[in-house]
């Protein structure tokens, strides 16, 4: 097997140190609230991909990949922000500094490299270091490409599937099936937009109410 | 293949878990049920050995499982309890004569739950010697579990309290009692003392009605 595939599978591998165990991405505060609907997860699923992984995180993590490749370190900075500034609730914020920061920190990359000033700004406070920038950077280091974002993209489905199995919500073997539905349904082929957005409130409201509740087991 | 029963017990280490087992057992022989029981500890089978040795004259051996789980207590509950399943499976294929069976979780925090495929039924347990705060802290065993016990009340005037606000110096039952209707509204909370035998019927009475329809 080669090395990048086996790279790919490092570093979507739960083992891998993100610590992504910590995150429900507003899942927590949906079962609180009592909105949470078992037999629609794959649907709950297929949005949060359509309406955030796809047409935001995704697309950061391309024009990171892009900045990667031409060794432009201002334009990572500028994603870098504009990825930070573009999560509305701050624990979402939050979260995605930490895994990106969790990520540089198990990440060799070349002497003098775009991803090694960028990894040495995040130590020095002078940059964010956010998730989709960060795997961006760590991809081209791995020679991973594009294929790169399959591993955003998954990693956030089972931060999603996993809190849930956690909660009790779903078992472990309905996990499997959504996750299997979700990987078909999910097209690998990088797809680059014209424009960067995300829109879903639902998740957004919950994510705030979250960040004041004092029962809480999940960062996010 | 008939599905018995399957009652699930989690909390923290010390709680009483194994000996809730050792004193419902008999009770549930005695009302005319057939159970069995599954211990999982991270690193031993002391448990099932202890509970083979003290239910040995009401229980054929062969119907007390351990299991060594290994790592952490909820992930062979909850997150993969595929080594759980199996287990239960080969008890049932086994004794198919089995109406309930004992799943207990080993010594673990207050996110424990049991997977919806691996228990029925959800038992919760504290002790109020660990701390009379511990209801108010919440957590998805206290939230959640169907039945949550509070255990070793008999102790509750030698340990002092742990909450600031409680106008009494020593462990606050009533304080605790209000939390856990707060934290769990209308669902069962029973206090026990397992050494002086007190509220065991009453958790029995709630396990027929609520898991065993009978």
């Amino acid at each position: 097997m080669p090395e990048k595939t086996l790279n790919l599978i490092r570093i979507s591998d739960t083992f891998f140190p993100l610590g992504s165990f910590t995150v429900s991405q507003g899942m927590e505060q949906i079962v609180a609230d009592n909105l949470f609907l078992k037999d629609r997860t794959g649907d709950l699923l297929a949005a949060y991909i359509r309406k955030v992984w796809k047409p935001f995180d995704y697309q950061i993590f391309c024009h990171a990949l892009d900045a990667a490749r031409d060794d432009d370190l201002g334009r990572i900075i500028e994603l870098d922000d504009l990825c930070y500034a573009a999560k509305i609730a701050e624990e979402s914020r939050t979260a995605m500094e930490r895994m990106g920061r969790n990520l540089a920190v198990v990440t060799e990359f070349g002497k003098n490299s775009s991803g090694d000033t960028f990894k040495s700004l995040i130590g020095e406070g002078k940059a964010r270091g956010m998730y989709p920038v960060m795997l961006a950077l760590a991809s081209h280091a791995l020679d991973i490409g594009e294929q790169g974002g399959i591993s955003l993209i998954y990693v956030n489905m089972t931060e999603v599937v996993a809190s849930l199995v956690r909660m009790a919500e779903i078992d472990y073997l309905q996990a499997q099936d959504v996750m299997r539905d979700g990987v078909r349904g999910m097209s690998l082929e990088p797809e680059k937009l014209p424009d960067s957005a995300q829109s879903f409130p639902l998740l957004d409201i919950a994510a705030m109410r979250h960040e004041t509740n004092s029962h809480r087991m999940f960062i996010s | 293949m008939p599905r018995t029963v399957r009652i699930g017990i989690g909390g923290p280490i010390g709680c009483g878990k194994t000996e809730l087992i050792e004193k419902l057992v008999p009770r549930f022989i005695a009302a005319g049920f057939k159970p069995g029981v599954i211990s999982n500890d991270v690193y031993s089978k002391e448990d099932a050995r202890r509970m083979a040795l003290t239910l040995g004259k009401d229980v054929d051996p062969d119907l007390i499982v351990g299991i060594e789980t290994g790592l952490c207590p909820h992930t062979a509950v909850r997150d993969d309890p595929s080594m759980n399943i199996d287990a239960v499976t080969q008890l049932e294929k086994a004794h198919p004569e089995l109406d309930l069976i004992f799943i207990e979780s080993g010594g673990d925090n207050v996110t424990l739950t049991f997977s919806p495929r691996l228990a029925d039924f959800f038992i919760y347990m504290i002790d109020v010697a660990s701390g009379d705060k511990t209801i108010r802290k919440g957590g998805l065993g206290i939230r959640k579990a169907d039945l949550l016990i509070v255990n070793k009340i008999d102790l509750a005037p030698y340990v002092e309290t742990t909450i600031p606000e409680s106008p009494v110096k020593t462990a606050n039952l009533d304080l605790m009692r209000e939390d856990a209707k707060k934290m769990r509204g209308d669902k069962p909370t029973v206090f026990v003392s397992l050494k002086e035998e007190s509220g065991l019927d009453e958790i029995v009475k709630i396990i027929r009605e609520k898991a065993l329809f009978r």
